[in-house]
Formats: C-alpha cells, structure tokens, sequence
C-alpha cells in the first residue's frame, strides 16, 4: 500500500503542503497502518490526475473516506475506541470544518491576492516541473475563485468577503478550542479520525507565514490549540 | 483587513435597541402552488425556530419573496425597520434581543449542536437542490412547473432556466453535482444515521427543551416527509429512523398545532398534519 502526497515544506515544519495530503498522512499514521508514504510535486502522473492517491489492492483513491474505509476493512482504525454517539460527532464536526474553516482557509491560500502571488503561487511554482507549472497552480486558483465566487452574492467586495470568512472561520476556531479544553485529543487520550482533520486544518493555518495573518493569531492566541498542533507534528512527523 | 469585531459590535447595537416588534413578518412563497423542497425546509425551520421561542410573527406569501430577499433566499423577515434573512442571521438576531434557547448549553454542546447543525446544512439542503434541480424526473415532473407558475410565458421559461443554472454550478463546485443519485441517497442516509444516533432516546438533541437544531432537523425532515415526488426513496429514508419521526411529531403537535387556531397564519397546509399522523399507514 502506498500513500503519494504533496511535498512538504522544511521551512515551516509541515510534512506537507496540502490539505487532504495531511489529512490522510495523519489518519495513517494514527492508525498504525503499514503504508508507504512517498512526497511529490507532479500530481500528473497519479491515476486520479489528482494528489494525494492512495494505491492499495483495491485500486487508486483520492478521496478521505474511501480510503479510511478500505483501511478499516483491513483492521487498521483509530477510531476503535469511539462510541457511535461519538462517530456521528466526528461527521458532524468534519462538516463543520467544511462549512466555517475550508472556505477561509482556501480563500486565504489561493484566492487572497497578496497571499496567493507571493507565498502559495510561489511555493508551488518553485516546486513543481516544467511545463506542469505552468498549469495547476493556475488551474486550482482558478477553481478555489468559482468556489469562493459561488458563495456570495456580490463577490467583488472584498471587504465584506474577508470579513464574513474571517467572522465564521473565527467563530470555529474558538468553538475547537473549547471543545478540546485541556484534553490531549479530541475524544480522549489517542487521535481519532476527527484528529486527523482538525490536525490538517490548524496546521496549516498555523504553520503557514501569510501576508494577512489573522487566523494565524488566533490559533496562536488558544494555546490549546497551538500546542495540540505542535505535539502531532512532533510526535507523529518527527522527521517532517 | 478584515473588521469582524466592528461589524459584530454594529450589528449588536443596531439590535439591542427594540424589543421585538408585533408586527413580524415572515415572507416566503406560495405554499400550495411554488415554493420547492429546499425553500420549503428552510421557511419550516425558522418557523419553528420562532414559534419555540414564542415570537409572534405573521405569514405573508409572495410570488417574488426570493427576488425581494436582501441575501437572495428564503425565508426572511421583516421586523421593525431590519430585513432579516436564513436561519442563522435571524438566530443572532434574536440573541441580540437577548431571546436564545440555548442558555443552559454549556460550551461544548454549542459546539456540538453547531457541527450539527453545519451537517444539515451541507448534506440535507444539498440533497434536496440536487433532486429538485439535478435529477431529470424531479426537475421535469415539479420543478419546472412549480417554479415558474407564478409567472407569464415566456418569463417562466428563462426564470427558471436561470435558477437551474445557478443551482448546478453552485452544486458543482461544491463536488455535489458530479454524484449519482444512489450516492446522494447514501449521503442522506449516512447524515439521518448520525441525527438519529446523536438524538438516542431524548425529546429533543439538547435535553427536555428544543433548541435551533431540533427546528433545522425539523424543517428538513418534515418536507422530506410530507413532499410529494416521483421516487419517494428520501420519504423512505427518513422513515427508518423512527426517533427522528418521533421528533418530527413531537415538534409539530407541540408547536404547530397550538397555533392553527388563527386559520391562515401558519401556512403549513391542513393536510400535511394528517399525513404525518397517518405515517405509518402510507402504502409503501
């Protein structure tokens, strides 16, 4: 079984650069599952045209859940300790990190003038090989702008953009942090999958210098939070 | 940058100054004739919500109520001099009158019902603009004719080829319109698995008392129920989950039937309470 994820980047501490990559690199992880994982930049040579893949028996998956389900057929689950009372909090939650996190933090990285040109566009630019980079990057930030534009009525103000994104994503992030309080993980002493997803979010959100850093105060001003991403990483990443 | 704190703080003060108005009104469109099943679930839910906390408020229909909505959906309302419109605004727009029905809720089961609350959202309001909108049998059969029936030929037409448009490439970015049917019926069933474990054996998600999340689950659970359509899997669904039926019942005789006595203020339509008594004797 192996696991082909975006690269990571040294600079910031973080084992990689994308999203649903560290999402799926953490629930491994955390799962003890004895998967290969291997960094790229080229996602054009991946059967699903997309990274992270995940190839296994069974075939090629990009997508989290497919591959949490085929891990749990073979026996390797971090969620074993869970109630269902409790697995069904874990879908509640990853949905709402879908509707209050992932649009600030996809605005933010791709969508945000000054941010995108001058750190995200950058990075992947640096990274990637002729003559691929020439079109993902351009390709993605065009698809996270239809996303971003989908969502608002009037979406060439930017102000009130920002501020709404800003206003719900904040809102999250504080609700998170009194829900983990003082604990280690989030349902208990070992990570489950709602680990896995949080963990993806705040670490980039935290790790990640960018030119409007307001999230990234935020997460710094819970420590709770800070700290929950700091001991993953070190724990689980400890070579990046 | 981005001002969130001074936005909040207007809004709050803006808020505070009346108490609630008698005169509110809830606009959303016609019942019998128009309104679809996503619109139909938010308008139930926020009549709930407003009937839980016991604010008087009137319903208007109108044919244009999405077009004269401030966010461009329903329902919305008029209170005073404010135009209030969904679900969440109107909640913290009633929490800023200092009306909320989630004091007793410490911080993490806010945060709970808000996960929950976002699951409704994403999935079950999704789900129905697919089927409304995507599927071909639906979106020829109801929507179509419902949808532009308020409006003279050759308007009906581009309105509601317009609507459509603007549904798919909202669903589309979201990943929502490149799933088969069979999948969003899995998405629905997975998302009342997880209501339906959360609710257990309790009157309500929260404890003896409603909170905004037993009227979202409502409002979507209720249309599901009682709306006809072509394939009736998502009535099916739903109905497998007997505590979640319960609850519906339990919301409707508590807070809709009380109020019927005015006739025409709450619209919700004298046979839709005999079909959801008569639930179990359906011809599946």
């Amino acid at each position: 079984m192996e696991l082909i994820v975006w690269d990571g980047e040294a600079r910031y501490g973080l084992p990689s650069m994308d999203l649903k990559s560290l999402q799926m690199m953490a629930y491994i992880k955390f799962s003890g599952a004895p998967v290969t994982i291997i960094k790229s930049s080229n996602p054009f040579r991946s059967p699903t045209g997309r990274l992270p893949v995940f190839k296994c028996t069974d075939g090629a998956f990009s997508d989290f859940n497919q591959v949490a389900t085929f891990l749990r057929k073979q026996n390797f689950s971090c969620d074993y300790e869970l109630s269902p009372k409790q697995c069904s909090e874990v879908v509640a939650y990853e949905q709402l990190l879908l509707e209050k996190l992932y649009p600030a933090l996809v605005y933010l990285w791709w969508v945000e003038p000054k941010s995108y040109y001058d750190v995200i566009h950058k990075w992947y630019f640096s990274s990637m090989p002729f003559p691929h980079k020439l079109w993902y990057p351009r390709k993605y930030h065009q698809g996270y702008c239809d996303l971003i534009n989908s969502m608002f009525d009037d979406p060439d103000d930017n102000q009130l953009v920002e501020t709404e994104l800003h206003k719900q994503a904040q809102e999250c992030l504080t609700m998170l942090s009194n829900r983990l309080g003082d604990r280690e993980y989030f349902f208990g002493r070992s990570p489950s999958t709602l680990d896995a997803v949080i963990f993806s979010y705040l670490a980039l959100l935290l790790k990640v210098d960018l030119k409007v850093p307001v999230l990234q105060n935020h997460i710094k001003a819970c420590p709770n939070l800070s700290r929950y991403v700091s001991k993953t990483i070190q724990r689980f990443f400890p070579s990046g | 940058m981005p001002s969130v704190l001074l936005t909040d703080s207007i809004s709050v003060e803006l808020g505070a100054q009346e108490p609630w108005p008698n005169d509110v009104k809830l606009f959303q469109q016609y019942e019998v004739e128009q309104i679809l099943l996503p619109d139909n679930a938010n308008c139930l839910a926020v009549q709930a919500f407003l009937k839980m906390c016991q604010l008087n408020h009137t319903l208007e229909m109108r044919g244009n109520a999405e077009h004269m909505s401030p966010s461009g959906r329903v329902p919305f309302i008029k209170a005073g001099a404010f135009v209030v419109a969904e679900l969440d605004p109107i909640v913290a727009f009633v929490a800023n009158k200092g009306v909320t029905l989630t004091e007793r809720l410490d911080t993490t089961q806010k945060a709970d019902m808000r996960a929950y609350m976002s699951l409704v959202s994403n999935v079950l309001a999704n789900a129905e603009l697919y089927v409304s909108w995507v599927d071909p049998a639906t979106y020829e059969d109801v929507t179509k004719p419902r949808y532009g029936s308020v409006y003279p030929w050759p308007i009906n037409v581009f309105l509601t080829r317009q609507k459509r448009n603007q549904v798919v490439r909202r669903l589309r970015v979201l990943g929502w319109q490149q799933k088969t049917l069979e999948e969003v019926y899995n998405e629905v069933e997975h998302c009342c698995s997880a209501l339906s474990e959360r609710l257990d054996r309790q009157d309500f998600f929260f404890g003896k008392r409603p909170t905004e999340l037993d009227a979202l689950v409502f409002g979507h659970l209720f249309t599901l129920l009682t709306t006809p359509l072509p394939d009736n899997r998502l009535a099916t669904i739903v109905r497998s989950f007997s505590n979640l039926v319960k609850l519906c019942q339990v919301v409707e005789r508590d807070f809709f039937e009380k109020t019927n006595g005015g006739g025409s203020s709450s619209g919700n339509g004298e046979g839709d309470y005999d079909k959801l008594e008569d639930l179990n004797q359906l011809p599946m």
